[in-house]
Parts: C-alpha cells; structure tokens; sequence
C-alpha cells in the first residue's frame, strides 16, 4: 500500500507543478506585447517551481511566518511595480485603447503568478494551501484567456485545462487518502486504504476524456450564445483590424498585424430594370467617403470642396428612374447597424439631364432622390439615413475606371484644384521626377512630357502618366503587399519608410504613396475608402460586403481628358480611379501542398473565425447549420432511442430472473438451526428484516435474563460467521461450526429446562 | 419464517441524495462567475472556459445514475468491553452499483466523532470487502456507533452519504489486575484470623477438615502446625502435611456509590470500585470456582445485582450492567443465594465511608462477616492503567490501525 500511496503522491506533485508551470507559460506568452516583463516574469517563475518540484520537502520550506514575509515582500514589490507602470501610462500613455481598470487587472497577472512560488514556499501545506493555488493558477488563465488572440495561446490553455483537470482528481483521491492535512480548524483522521488488489490508475487518461467531453458539450452551447450588447474589450495586443471606420482618420503610422474582421457591413441586391436578378463582377468597388488632406502620416477629409461642375443631372421632380444605358443594374443597398457610412457603387454613373441615380426608400413606398452636389458626388440630408435602403442606378463605366466626363465651370478652380496637389514630401517628388525622366529616356512617355516652363507634366498627358505610376507600385516597384504592418524607421514619413526602407505594406500605403506621387507632379488627386469586392449569397442577386473588404484606392483628376468641344471652352475632364494595391504577398497565400500544413492553417482560420472573431451572423449561420444537423438526424435519434429502451428491458428481464439463493426457512440453509431456536423463543424472522438485525433482537432478549446472558454471544457470532463465508469469502472450519452448534444445543437445553426463557410466542 | 436471503437486503444502509458538495457549489459559483465577465466583456476564450468548467460538472452526471445502488455497510457485532481494550472493528461494505468505485468509510460515535476511517478505491461493481481497524474505548458506558459511507464523484464535486448499522457497543469498567493466590491467601486470612471475631458458623466453616492430599518438606513459612511429627521422627527432617485448597466461601462483592453531588475524587474513587468489581468478577469466579455476586447500591430505586456463574462463562455479558449501573435494569435474586446466606463472605466497598452503615446495606444477614474493603491497601489488586476520568464529550478514543492482512 505504501507504493500506492508513493505513486500517488508523485502524480500529483508532478501534474501540479505541471498545472502551475503552463499557467506561467500561458500568461507569459499572452501578455508579453502588452508587459514585456511579464514574459521576464514568469520565466523566472518556471525556473522557481522547477527548482521546487525537486527541493521541495527536503530544503525548500519555509515556516509560516518565514514564508508570509517572503509573501509580504514580493506583494510590495509587485505592488512598486504596478505603480510605476501606471506612472508611466499616466506620464506617457501606450495603452489609449485601455480604460484604467483593464490595465490595472492586467498588471496583476505577474503578481498572481510570482504568489505561486512563495506560496508553495510554505511548509506543512494542507489542503486549503492547494485550492488556492489552483485558484491562483485559474485566475492567471482566465487573465491570459482574456488577452489571447492566436491559435498558439489556445493550445496553451488547453494544456493547462487538461493538466488542470488530472490534478483535480488526484487531488480528491489523495485528500480522500489522508495524504494531504485537512483544513486547520478540522481534525485529522488517520485513514487506512483497503487494498482492494485492483487500484484504478492515476486517471490520467479519464481525465483527459472528461475534458474532451466537457469540451464538446461546451461548444455548441458557445455558438448558440448571443452576444453582449456592450463592444468588445480589447485586451491584450492592440487589434488592428482590416474595416471600415466611418469617422476616424487614416493612420499610416499603425502598427501590428491586420486581423481579418468578417462583420457584415452591408447587403446589395442587384437586379435588371425588368427585376431579374443581377451578376455583379466581384471585384467591385464600393466607394464610401474621400479623404483629400495628408500631413504626417494621417489623411483626412480637409475643409475643400471640389469644382463646380456641368453637366448636372435633373433634380425635377417627381423623381423618375434615371436611364443610364442597356447594361443598367438596379442595386439597392441594405447597411447593417452602426454602419454610418453610406456606399455607392465606384465609379457611380450619372448623365447629364437625367435624374439622379440615387434614392433612399422611405416607408410607404416613398422615395427621396439624393442631391447633386455639384461637383459630381451626391449626398442625402435625410435624418438618420443610414437606416433606410437606398437604391443606386448604375452601369459599368466605358471605359472603365472613368467616371462620366464634365466639364469644370468653376470660375477659378485653381486654388481648389491646388489643394488636391499638395505633397509634403520632397523624396517623394524626386522619386517620382526620376521615373517620369526614365520613361522618357525609355520612350514610355513622349519626349514633350514635361513642361520646361512649370517642369511638370503637361494636362494632356496625366493620364497617361498616371497609369504608368499606378503600374509602377504595383509590378515594378519591388514593393510587397503584407498584412504586417511595420515602420523600419520612425523618424521619417510612413510613406517614405514604405517606398524607401520597408517597402511592404498594406492598400492604405499603396494608394497614399501613389496620391503622393501623383500630387508631386500636379495631378490633382484625393485618397478614395471604401470596399473593394463582394460576396454572393445563396439567393441569386443578394451580395454581401464585410468589413473585411475594406480598401482604399486614388482618384485623380484628368483635366484634359480630351480637348474642349469648342473653342474658348474648358477641356473634358474626367475622375480617373486607380488602384495601385497588388494581390496579397505569394508567401502568404501560396497553396501549401504538406497536408499538415494545411490542416493547420485551417484550423487556424476556423479558431480564428469561430473564437476569436465570432459574430452574430456566425452565430446565426451556426444555429442554422445546428438545426439542419439535428433535423437530419432525428430519425437516427429516435432509433438510437428505441434500441436503448429495448435493451434496457431485456437487461432487467435477464437480472429478474436470476436464481434467488437459498432461503433461511430451508433446512440446508446455514442459519437454520439458529433460526428454529429463536423460534422457540417466539423471536421470528420477520419480512424484510436482515439476519443480522434478527440476531441482534435475539441477543438481546437472552440478555434479559440472567441464565441466558452467557449465550447472549451466539447469535451474533453464528450471523458474523454466515456473514464472513456467504460474503467476506472466508472459509470458516468445521470446528468453529461444531463449537457454535454445541453452544447452541446448551441454549436448547436451558430452554427446555426453563422455559421462561423463551419469549413472548 | 421468511426474509430474501439476497446480498441487497443483507447489508443495510440508509442512502442519502446526491448533492452538489462544498467545492462543487464553489467550482459552480467560479463558473458562473468567470462566463458572466467573459460574456459581458466579450472574452469569447474565457467564456468557453467558463462552459467547460460547468461542462465537467455535467459529464460527472451519467456516472452518477450509475452508482444510483450505492454502496451498503454492515457493522459486524460487537461484544462487550473493556475500558480501554483494543479491539477489532470489522465492517463489511458492499459495492452494490454497475461500476468501480471508491468510498470513504467513516466509523462513527454519536457526536459524529469520527473513531475510524478507511479509504476504497477502486472496488469493482456488485463487490463486498472486509475492513479492520483496531479501536479503543477509555471510558466506561455505551457507546452508539453508526458507519457512515462517503461517495463522490471522481473530482468531489457531487456527493453522498450513506449509513449503515447501528450498533450499541458496551464498555464495561477498565480491567485491572488480581493477584489470585495472594487474594486466596488474603481470603482465608479474613476468614481466618483472630482479628475479627469469627461467627460460629464461620469457624465451622474454615476448620472443617479438609482433604490431606500428602507430605512433603518443610518449607519455610509453612504453618507449624501441619508439621507431620512421625514422618518428620522417620525421615529426621522435618515433613508437613499438604492440604487440598481451602473451601472458599461465595464472595458478595457490596458498592456503595459517593453520595451526591460527586467531586472529582469520588468519581474516581467510584471508577476504581467498578473497575475494581469487574477485575474480580472477571478473574476469581473462573480460578475459585465459587460464584461471585455483585451488588451496587444506587442513589434511587432497588440496588443493581450482578451473578456470576463459577465457570466464569459468560462473564462479558454478565457484567454489561456495570457499564451504566444508574439506568441498568435491576435483576431478581438468584435462588441460590437464598438457599446459603450464611456462608457468603460479604466484602464491602464503599468510596464514602463516613456515610457506610453496614447495617443498612442489602442483601446483609445477620451475623455475616462484613469485611470492608480499601483498595490502596489491598496488595493483591492492581489499578488498571486505562482509569483516568475525563468529562464526557470530550473523549476521544485512542485508536490504532492496523493493516488488513
């Protein structure tokens, strides 16, 4: 028994510690972005229980008191600590994103887990000791669980749960053995173990599986549940995520990895005027909103306006369905909630004198056309328009990436036009002029290109210039599309670090460095957002456009795209839509033949989608396909169910009939002699009652009289040793029997010379 | 006569529900807390923590359903004890549901004192199994005893109790030690000697010739008076006669308790007079084959009369009425008392003396020889070490396990 209770005992030290150590490991690998020194931390607590788990009970332990000040000690330091971190976030704030509590909890995950050392410091620990350290380590766990954003820190937590869980059982099992002192207020009980001859194992395995079980139970109950109606808490890394932001600035100074974001932005329906459903490519841009002012690194929407120009569409109303062309579509936009943008379809097609190709739907029917503004866009003064549908009348641009031509009839649109043609960068301007010399050199661009007099391109070739740029960032460049957003050097422009030294980025950069470019050679130019592609759905002509379509492209201003009509007139301009992003980096979407790569990267992608990003829509998609599964399997259910019954009632017909053993009231029954005699007495078995409450009933009926006390003994000792074969397994002698029967035939005798022995009959 | 002679009925128990534990609401409470911060804030990791947590709870169900027959516990007879004795416990506990299991097995007093306590693993389905453990009471009076069986799940979050028996276990006074030679010798010195003014009947009694069994060497101590004379003149040294024992009379052993209230020293004084009286219904009656009867005078109601046989059968059992003399069931006197009171020698033990008048005891005939008795002075007797008092309640009995061979 003593190998047991040593098996025992170093399973459990073993899966504890190990419990302790992943709860280290997982915190430190969580929260390492967000407190470098926690990772410091918990590597130096790793090597600490390492060191315990082989000293511990020989030389490590410390009296209470001794170990209390070590506690106190490290709390002090901890707490030092903690305020000089807060001083610093409060001195120079890092974690804008954090409110003040946030940060606080996260500043005490070091501290819970250098409390596991120091208390397992302790000597004579008994059981309480224990469950505070599990809670210790729990605590951590749930804090990293918070901050964990990779399939990486999920696996760590599992081997936490799992080790957690066989620590659990062996911790019961050992309490239960009276290897671990009870709490102190309880007494300790010395405990034997039985050895049965077939001790369970350690459980390490029927831990692991209950595990396993809990956890399928756990996640379809995870995938029904809805969600809180507060935002997400961001707390670990900042999260940076591929959407759309309607009211914040662009900030090419962000740093970190893009996170795909699958929340559903909006839903397009597209049909033919005749109302049958419509394809649409699915590379089409959605426009949202246009940001025209760069300064350091940020972009946003400025105080200009664009030029007037003509010709206008009609604004007469009643309002009728503009007449666009053949290859007309009717797309009408449904925006989900909180989207507070409102999207057109790029570039969005209008003709002169016609009405205007945008409507919002009111209720009852009714429709409010959207306003010219003048200067080609359109906009809606409605209240709260994003909550109402709003339909566009569109056709594919010809050619495309063109929108409709007009002519600019703003008085003096220099000084508009100018601001669309500032450029901070020198570098910038010098790169752009070395490859406009190139070209010529090369024979891309015409010898006359350059204007000696402004020494910038002439009007009559932007375009051209234009699509040679565009071209350039995204083939010839050397610059590399990545969802890894870094800055090599902070002390210069994002966009130079992204031309010059990084040389990788994401659309953002791409189409600002090509705003950049193009501004540096006069070419009026303003950065697009907007959403570049769509998702069909299941319903022919429904599309859906997610945050994770988000893109950002350049629209420049081709004031002589072709030569003015007449004499005296301004020429033909046109808006021409660029987009200088390259497909995403081969590296990272190269198919990869090794089938365990591939499995894990989908699993990667369905951790990611089903736990990290989960949304409602998931969730609804989740349910559905729940239902479906269910609905599919009921019959199988009901089978399962009716096999289980009728094997359920044949197992019990099988134990009914099971012979019954022999009765006391039959003669060759081993209590048989000693149940005559107490009837004699008028002591009767009666129903129900055991042999050994009987016995006890007769036993102490002879202890009521004086002649019978010394036989009192008889009964029970006859019933313990009926008890000791028919149970326990003993083989009793024929001489204990003998003894027992001739004590018994004494009894009778007294019996028959007295009979006031006998009982009430 | 009837009665299923079936493992289920034989063994009984009386089972509790299973109810979540101590840890098992704490385990719960952590759940429910962990998944509401990890909903609320949106911690889709934490919140699947938290579902598993409550999933380990769930998954412990089935097996529950399983071990519904519990298990059932039988405390095998006890007989009547010393104060003090060891003695093995010996429960016999069935494993009566469809899977292997373990259980806690808690022998109990009716404080829910735990005396002992064993720990199953790993029985398999419908088993029985023997446990022992070796147990001591210090203190006279009976004592409830009840097994308890603890079931839980594998991690003890869900929980049972079950009992088995009850089972009354009689502790009689602390045995001490009787010298019997020298409480024979002491005997006929009482009866013998000239201090006390021998009745009539008495001296008969002690000089009534008994059988000479042969002659042998002087020994130094030996009474000048059974000196042979013709085998000491024919073998020139001297030669005694050897007699057969003496007749011993019937002894009727009187205690008179302390007058109330008692102090602390009466009571002792009263434990060594029952210990005292137990030690020698025990030893003399099987050595002396003479009976012995006991007589304890009780504050209320008629005095407790206690027979022991002469064979000494039967003597445990003969004495339980010691164990608690105030409520035990006052016995007629046995006939044969009557039929020779005269040749009873009646020593008397009181732990009061100033209040002792032997006139007033019981079962006193006139002209009895009464001999009073002390224990510090008596040399044949010897003080059992088990007899220190202590107040009830806060006993706890000295135990001592021994393995299962």
């Amino acid at each position: 028994m003593s190998m047991v209770r040593h098996r025992w005992e170093r399973a459990f030290r073993l899966s504890f510690y190990g419990m302790l150590a992943s709860a280290c490991i997982v915190l430190g690998y969580t929260e390492h972005v967000l407190l470098p020194e926690s990772a410091v931390v918990a590597a130096l607590v790793l090597v600490a229980l390492i060191w315990l788990y082989f000293k511990e009970g020989r030389w490590a332990v410390l009296s209470i008191p001794a170990a209390n000040t070590v506690g106190l000690g490290v709390g002090i330091v901890a707490l030092g600590w903690m305020g000089w971190r807060l001083g610093q976030e409060w001195l120079r704030p890092r974690w804008v994103y954090m409110d003040w509590v946030s940060l606080l909890v996260a500043l005490l995950g070091p501290l819970a887990v250098v409390l596991m050392p120091v208390k397992l410091l302790r000597s004579h620990k008994h059981i309480g000791d224990y469950w505070w350290l599990h809670l210790l380590a729990l605590g951590t766990v749930v804090l990293a669980a918070a901050m964990v954003d990779d399939l990486i820190g999920i696996v760590l937590i599992g081997i936490y749960a799992t080790l957690a869980v066989i620590n659990l059982r062996l911790l019961h099992m050992v309490r239960l053995a009276g290897l671990i002192a009870p709490l102190p207020q309880q007494p300790a009980v010395p405990v034997q173990m039985n050895n049965s001859g077939t001790c369970q194992g350690l459980g390490w395995a029927r831990g692991g599986f209950c595990l396993l079980l809990a956890g399928l139970l756990a996640v379809p109950v995870y995938l029904v549940t809805p969600p809180s109606p507060l935002p997400p808490v961001r707390f670990g890394r900042p999260r940076i995520e591929v959407g759309y932001a309607a009211d914040q600035m662009l900030n090419l100074t962000v740093t970190g990895r893009l996170e795909t974001n699958r929340t559903p932005l909006f839903e397009v329906l597209a049909v033919h005027p005749d109302g049958s459903p419509a394809t649409l490519p699915l590379d089409l841009r959605w426009r949202g909103r246009e940001l025209r002012q760069y300064d350091k690194g940020q972009w946003s929407g400025g105080t200009t306006r664009l030029p007037t120009i003509l010709p206008a569409t009609d604004h007469r109303s009643p309002w009728q369905p503009p007449q666009l062309g053949p290859q007309q579509l009717v797309l009408t936009f449904h925006l989900r909630p909180n989207t507070r943008s409102l999207f057109l379809a790029d570039p969005v097609a209008w003709r002169p004198q016609q009405p205007v190709p945008v409507v919002s739907l009111l209720p009852f029917q009714r429709v409010q056309p959207w306003h010219w503004l003048g200067d080609g866009t359109f906009f809606t003064d409605l209240e709260n328009a994003e909550v109402y549908p709003y339909r566009q009348y569109w056709h594919p641009a010809e050619p495309p990436d063109l929108s409709p031509p007009f002519v600019i009839v703003e008085p003096d649109p220099g000084p508009l036009l100018r601001f669309l043609t500032v450029n901070p960068l020198p570098r910038v301007k010098d790169l752009a002029d070395q490859l406009v010399q190139r070209w010529i050199r090369i024979g891309r661009l015409p010898p006359d290109t350059v204007d000696p007099a402004l020494q910038r391109p002439r009007r009559s070739y932007h375009e051209r210039l234009a699509r040679l740029l565009c071209d350039y960032l995204r083939q010839e460049a050397g610059l590399r599309y990545s969802t890894e957003l870094r800055l090599t050097r902070t002390d210069i422009d994002p966009v130079e670090d992204f031309l010059f030294h990084s040389q990788a980025g994401h659309c953002e950069r791409f189409a600002t460095a090509l705003a950049l470019l193009l501004r540096s050679q006069g070419i009026p130019t303003q950065l697009v957002l907007g959403c570049k592609g769509c998702e069909p759905l299941a319903t022919p002509g429904h599309y859906l456009v997610r945050h994770e379509h988000a893109h950002a492209w350049v629209e420049c201003l081709i004031e002589q795209y072709q030569p003015a009509a007449q004499a005296g007139l301004r020429p033909i301009s046109r808006w021409l839509s660029l987009d200088p992003t390259p497909d995403a980096d081969p590296a990272e979407t190269a198919p990869t033949n090794a089938w365990w790569q591939r499995t894990g990267k989908d699993v990667q992608q369905w951790v990611h989608d089903y736990v990290l990003t989960y949304t409602p829509e998931q969730r609804q998609q989740s349910l559905a396909a729940l239902g479906r599964i269910v609905r599919g399997m009921l019959p199988w259910l009901a089978v399962a169910v009716l096999l289980i019954g009728l094997m359920a009632l044949l197992r019990r017909y099988n134990q009914t009939r099971v012979v019954r053993p022999l009765s006391p009231a039959s003669p060759g029954h081993r209590c048989y002699e000693l149940l005559a005699t107490g009837q004699t007495m008028g002591i009767v078995l009666t129903p129900g009652e055991t042999l050994a409450a009987w016995a006890q009933r007769l036993a102490t009926h002879l202890e009521g009289s004086p002649l019978g006390q010394p036989y009192a003994d008889v009964p029970r000792l006859w019933i313990d040793s009926y008890y000791a074969e028919r149970f326990g397994g003993h083989c009793l002698s024929d001489q204990h029997w003998n003894d027992l029967r001739h004590r018994l035939q004494q009894l009778q005798n007294l019996l028959r010379r007295y009979p006031d022995l006998r009982g009430p009959g | 006569m009837s009665g299923i002679d079936t493992a289920a009925s034989e063994l009984p128990c009386r089972r509790g529900r299973w109810r979540l534990s101590h840890v098992g609401w704490v385990w719960f409470g952590l759940a429910l807390i962990i998944g509401v911060v990890g909903w609320w804030k949106s911690f889709p990791v934490v919140l699947m923590l938290s579902y598993t947590m409550v999933g380990l709870l769930l998954v412990q169900v089935p097996g529950l359903w399983r071990r519904q027959a519990g298990w059932g516990a039988q405390l095998m007879s006890i007989p009547p004890l010393f104060a003090g004795e060891r003695f093995a416990v010996k429960i016999l506990v069935d494993n009566r549901s469809r899977l292997t299991g373990r259980c806690l097995v808690d022998l109990e007093n009716e404080q829910g004192t735990t005396l002992l306590r064993w720990y199953l693993e790993g029985v398999p389905a419908q088993q029985q199994r023997w446990l022992t453990g070796m147990l001591a009471l210090p203190r006279r009076g009976r004592y409830h005893l009840r097994v308890c069986i603890r079931e839980s799940d594998a991690f003890g979050w869900f929980e049972r109790y079950t009992s088995g028996n009850d089972q009354v276990v009689v502790v009689l006074p602390a045995l001490g030690h009787i010298d019997v030679p020298a409480l024979q010798q002491w005997l006929e010195r009482q009866a013998g000697n000239g201090e006390i003014p021998l009745q009539h009947g008495m001296r008969r009694l002690v000089t009534e010739p008994v059988d000479v069994r042969g002659i042998r060497s002087y020994r130094p101590g030996d009474p000048w008076r059974a000196i042979h004379w013709r085998s000491t003149a024919r073998r020139r040294r001297l030669m005694v006669k050897e007699y057969d024992a003496a007749y011993l009379p019937p002894l009727l052993l009187t205690l008179v308790p302390p007058s109330q209230p008692f102090s602390s020293s009466h009571v002792e004084k009263w434990e060594a007079a029952l210990s005292f009286a137990t030690t020698l219904a025990y030893y003399w009656p099987q050595s002396s084959h003479v009976p012995l009867l006991l007589v304890v005078v009780r504050q209320s109601g008629p005095p407790l009369i206690l027979s022991i046989a002469p064979s000494g059968w039967g003597v445990r059992q003969a004495l339980v009425p010691l164990a608690d003399p105030e409520s035990s069931t006052a016995a007629d006197l046995p006939r044969f008392y009557s039929q020779i009171p005269g040749r009873w020698l009646h020593l008397l033990l009181a732990t009061d003396a100033a209040t002792m008048d032997p006139a007033s005891l019981p079962l006193t005939m006139p002209g009895q020889l009464v001999v009073p008795l002390q224990l510090e002075k008596l040399p044949w007797w010897y003080t059992p070490a088990v007899l220190s008092v202590t107040l009830p309640g806060t006993e706890r009995s000295t135990t001592t396990l021994q393995a299962q061979p």
